[in-house]
């Protein structure tokens, strides 16, 4: 039953170790230019350390983003099986959303996404 | 997957949902107007709500099912259990109106968070596999984190809130790996078909460590010693009111959940996990109760006795879980204290001001002359969780004692008792202080007419159980037989 | 009217805390002879039951059978005086000295009426509250360390008791906590387990007994007491742990308690000659009337651990007995106190003079004290100990030592040097209110030696129960009730008549 999944990681293991074999035996050898050590060889040079605190908002916004997210990935499901219970689960997505509703109501008078 | 009823059955499930419907209605209208009294009054209202159909759910429990395809036991240990919750958190609030900690002009967060907590802890209780016990915990985990670290800029508040935050998500941790090492050794969670598929069979290495971290993750929340650390700090720092709040209701649905393991996820043929469990309560026994003996503060004192009532309530849970002692026996014991431990929170709140430095014996000396009435009711709080009788704490000891006799547990008991000496003499001292020292000062305790209500109903808890123990017995034996699984 | 006994020093606490102004004393007094005159009928009340926790087997019974009615009403008699003593308290005081009095009564009636043993325990450990209340508030300077051993040697053994009891129903299967289930049950246990449950209740009894080497809470008790007497008698009505082993422990358990005799017999001898002895080389009154009452409760205790219904009964009649005589002779003390500031001998001599009431009243309670026959104390000291001759003449032989000879010593030795020699300051005569004190006492004294046979009949039943077992185990009492009338005279009172005729 896992043997195709074994393979599966062999053949993965097999092509990574392959591809760096095989620039390292085939590609030009020489002394890297500074640009090509940059995070991005292309395009604006970085500045400072990314390791700096962020306003809190960025992780709020975040977290809202993931909540609402999870709605539309529950409600796929739902929809799917609607027709075995549609009573059941119709008031089940009511209350579903009326609770992410009292969050969001919440969170916007408590001015979470007021940007100040 | 289970095919639902439909339509919506809330029967068993109507307290938490009650609950859950004043703490969002909190929630709003704290945005509208930032007024703690209203807070107060919608969890108030919500509590005596849920509490009506706590009531009928433990009055009749079979005719209740539960929706939404959850495992929600209705029986007389978690109906009982849902009551204390409710009271518990009922005194909570009481004691919290005119407190500071809900006074916070720009928070009105901490009404939500009692209820939800609570909400969590009735879930908990309810609970009839590890998914519903584990949802319920973090809900109940979540709100108290935050509760406890209420006083910022506070040292010691914030100290609480970090310590009890980590140390806590490591134990949620714990458990859940304990949880996935248990289904991957049964295929299944819910607590009936792990318990069957465990006495099928000798249990392997894998079912036995899912079972050991489990009891570690519970005991963690129920501090047990080794685990037991967070509680006396975490009781010093957060706010007086919260503690008294987390103390019984933590206590109360951490117990819940480990009973309902205990007694259905681990069947009487696999002795080990008993055996872990009785010596994590032996330790409990020793260490809760000679680390209350070195403390000078009346909230550490009450911290290391939450403890040590821990390794009582432990000897209760194995008791029953071996199918050998009712399970009323821990129901009983947990009213009897929250009444009893909520109460000794409720006058040093009073007393203390929320005076972070203000946790030393000598605040209590000569209260017995400027304040007799406070007086009267901690000393009735204290000797009751000694055990003195004819007071809630002593039958609840007594039970206990009993139920692990009964399970031929006789060298525990014993040692029990012993211990219970050694509580005699931490708590006698704040009583002497209290009653045969002279006052240092004038004492002035804190105005709050609500929180002498919350003193005074757990007083009357505390000696009208220890009067007549069998109404609250009978009424959770008599629902106890109803035991049964609701899909 | 066996809950009146419950019921009227309950009302009479609850007069003495709530009541206004003097209401509050005449309450608790009215409460307290109220209390004795229904206590006076008691012996043929029937008993009373109520469930209290049914699911374990818990009940609400009480029952003054045999033993029972004769201490209580004993002590309902001592508690008049000790009430109208503490009723003379400054104002401030008065109120909690009567509420801690009457609630201690309470409870203490409750020890020796309950025949369900976890009410009994309720009962014995609720008695020792009060009584760390009046230490602890109105007692001397080293009050804190006397409270504190006090309470640790009365909770260890208590607690150590509990475990027994809580044991004795999971392990002789008995069907209630009732004393009348437990007696086949616990009886029918294994030698061996019925020794370890033995050793538990020994250790709670043993301590309130109190029997050598665990005294010494006795001593600092007496001695950081408040010096009017009132708290010292009311724990000397809590010495119950005699009662302990008659009405429970030896009864239900009869191997273990043949088991423990070897140990408990010697330590009762010991503790008889001990505090004997000690009280001769006290130099002070309330040292040596704490000794002085150690050295009787060794007597008690040698009764007791004689196994025989003799000694039994004799034990339990000096056990009331003393509660007046050791009862009487603290009050006086107090008295004494009043009138001199302090307790040593230094500072009496020759008050005879001055106080010939006051003098003939000690000499008569000490007389009762030391054993005198035709007072108090005679009967029981006379049959405890010829109980403990039959069980072990050597023993026997010790605590006669100690319990008689120098009780001769102590009792004459204390008289003189308070009353006689050179006469110092004049000191004021017994008052009106102080006759009104000692004169129950003295008349109880005067009852209980004059006609001890009524009395000892009733306890001569509960003696019956409490050895027929220890001779033989198969046989099963008959049931308490029933046992109360005796046609012919019990063997306690007839060897006691056949010895009073000698003497």
């Amino acid at each position: 039953m896992y043997t195709a999944l074994f393979m599966l990681f062999l053949a993965a293991g097999f092509i990574g170790v392959a591809a760096l074999a095989i620039t390292f035996v085939t590609g030009p050898k020489k002394t890297p230019q500074t640009a090509t050590l940059e995070a991005y060889e292309a395009g604006i040079p970085a500045a400072g350390d990314a390791r700096e605190r962020f306003p809190i908002h960025f992780y709020l916004v975040a977290m809202l983003f993931i909540i609402f997210d999870l709605e539309t990935a529950f409600f796929y499901p739902l929809a799917i099986r609607f027709q075995e219970a549609p009573q059941y689960l119709f008031w089940n997505a009511l209350v579903f959303v009326a609770i992410l509703g009292v969050g969001y109501v919440y969170v916007l008078r408590r001015g979470v996404l007021d940007w100040r | 997957m289970i095919v639902p009823p439909d339509g919506l059955v809330l029967g068993g499930i109507a307290p938490a949902l009650t609950l859950l419907v004043a703490a969002a209605t909190a929630l709003i209208l704290g945005t509208v107007r930032a007024d703690a009294r209203q807070g107060g009054a919608v969890a108030l209202l919500g509590l005596a709500a849920a509490a009506v159909f706590a009531v009928r759910n433990l009055v009749d429990p079979g005719a209740h099912g539960a929706t939404f395809g959850v495992q929600w036991v209705v029986d007389g240990a978690s109906a009982g259990l849902a009551v204390a919750i409710l009271v518990g958190t009922f005194l909570a609030v009481l004691l919290s109106w005119d407190a500071p900690v809900a006074r916070v002009g720009d928070r009105p967060e901490f009404h939500p968070l009692l209820l939800l907590a609570a909400t969590g802890g009735i879930a908990m209780v309810h609970a009839g596999d590890f998914v519903v016990l584990l949802l319920g915990l973090e809900i109940l985990s979540l709100s108290v984190y935050a509760l406890s670290a209420w006083r910022t800029g506070v040292r010691e508040g914030e100290e609480a809130g970090m310590k009890y935050f980590l140390l806590g998500a490591f134990a949620s941790a714990i458990l859940i790996y304990g949880v996935a090492l248990t289904y991957g050794a049964t295929g299944a969670f819910d607590f009936a078909s792990i318990g069957a598929a465990l006495a099928a069979g000798a249990p392997g290495p894998l079912a036995l460590l899912g079972g050991a971290f489990v009891l570690v993750g519970l005991g963690f929340k129920v501090s047990f010693a080794p685990f037991h650390q967070w509680a006396p700090d975490v009781y010093t720092g957060a706010p007086t009111p919260v503690t008294a709040f987390m103390s019984v209701v933590v206590k109360v649905a951490a117990f819940g959940a480990l009973l309902r393991v205990a007694s259905e996820a681990w069947p009487a043929t696999v002795p080990s996990l008993d055996l872990m469990l009785a010596i994590l309560v032996a330790l409990t026994l020793v260490v809760g109760n000679l680390g209350a003996l070195l403390q000078s503060g009346a909230k550490r004192m009450l911290g290391y006795s939450a403890v040590a009532h821990a390794g009582y309530l432990g000897l209760a849970v194995l008791a029953a879980g071996q199918g050998l002692a009712s399970p009323t026996t821990v129901v009983w014991y947990l009213l009897a204290y929250t009444f009893m431990n909520l109460g000794a929170f409720a006058v040093t709140h009073l007393v203390m001001h929320d005076d972070p430095q203000g946790d030393r014996i000598e605040a209590w000396q000569g209260l017995g002359a400027r304040k007799p009435g406070l007086a009267i009711a901690m000393t009735l709080f204290l000797f009751s969780l000694a055990g003195f009788p004819p007071l809630a704490g002593f039958f609840g000891k007594a039970l206990a004692v009993r139920a692990a006799f009964d399970a031929g547990w006789s060298s525990l008991a014993v040692l029990a008792l012993l211990a219970a000496v050694v509580a005699v003499v931490y708590y006698t001292r704040f009583v002497f202080a209290m009653w045969f020292a002279r006052a240092p000062r004038a004492i002035e305790v804190a105005p709050s007419d609500a929180a002498r209500w919350a003193v005074g109903l757990a007083a009357a808890g505390t000696v009208a159980m220890g009067l007549f123990p069998d109404v609250w017995y009978a009424l959770v034996e008599g629902a106890g037989a109803a035991l049964a699984l609701v899909p | 009217m066996t809950l009146w006994m419950l019921v009227l020093p309950l009302l009479g606490a609850a007069a003495a805390a709530f009541a206004p102004g003097r209401l509050a004393v005449v309450g608790a007094v009215a409460s307290a002879v109220a209390t004795f005159a229904t206590s006076a009928f008691l012996a043929g009340s029937g008993a009373l039951s109520v469930a209290w926790l049914p699911a374990l087997g818990i009940d609400v019974t009480l029952d003054p059978f045999g033993v029972r009615s004769v201490l209580v009403t004993t002590a309902a008699l001592t508690m008049v005086p000790v009430v109208l003593t503490a009723a003379r308290r400054p104002v401030d005081e008065r109120r909690r000295y009567l509420t801690a009095l009457l609630l201690m009564h309470t409870t203490l009636n409750g020890v020796f009426l309950a025949t369900d043993l976890v009410l009994m325990y309720v009962f014995w450990e609720a008695t020792l509250l009060p009584s760390l209340f009046l230490l602890g508030t109105f007692g001397g300077r080293g009050r804190r360390g006397a409270v504190t051993k006090y309470l640790v040697y009365a909770i260890t053994g208590s607690f150590l008791m509990l475990a027994s009891i809580l044991a004795i129903v999971p392990l002789s299967g008995a069907a209630s906590y009732a004393f009348a289930d437990l007696l086949p049950a616990a009886r029918a246990l294994d030698p061996v387990v019925q020794t370890w449950l033995f050793a538990g209740f020994a250790a709670a009894f043993a301590v309130k007994l109190p029997l050598f080497p665990l005294h010494a809470w006795l001593i600092d008790f007496h001695r950081e007491n408040p010096a009017s007497g009132v708290a010292d008698v009311a724990g000397t009505l809590y010495k119950v742990g005699g009662f302990g082993f008659f009405a429970w422990a030896i009864p239900l358990l009869p191997d273990g308690a043949a088991a423990f005799q070897p140990i408990l017999l010697p330590l009762a001898a010991a503790t008889a000659l001990w505090g004997g002895l000690a009280a001769t080389r006290q130099e002070d009154l309330k040292s040596m009337l704490a000794y002085m009452s150690l050295s009787h409760m060794g007597v008690v205790a040698l009764g007791v651990f004689s196994l025989t219904p003799l000694g039994g009964s004799g034990a339990m009649f000096l056990l009331a007995a003393q509660m007046l005589s050791t009862g009487a002779l603290f009050l006086i003390a107090g008295m004494l106190h009043e009138r001199t500031g302090g307790f040593d001998f230094a500072r009496y001599g020759g008050l005879a003079k001055g106080a010939p009431a006051l003098a003939a009243v000690t000499l008569f309670a000490l007389f009762a004290a030391i054993g005198v026959p035709g007072l108090s104390n005679f009967p029981g000291e006379f049959l405890a100990l010829a109980g403990g001759f039959a069980a072990s003449p050597w023993l026997g032989g010790v605590a006669a030592l100690g319990s008689v000879v120098a009780a001769g010593v102590y009792g004459v030795n204390t008289y003189q040097r308070l009353y006689q020699g050179p006469p110092g300051e004049r000191r004021a005569d017994l008052r009106a209110s102080e006759v009104l004190v000692v004169a129950p006492l003295i008349a109880g004294i005067l009852w209980l030696g004059l006609a001890p046979a009524p009395q000892l009949e009733r306890i001569d039943a509960s003696a019956q129960i409490a050895t027929t077992a220890a001779v033989d185990p198969t046989a099963v009492p008959p049931h308490a009730a029933d046992a109360a009338e005796g046609p012919e005279r019990s063997p306690a009172s007839t060897a006691l008549a056949a010895k009073g005729g000698e003497r």
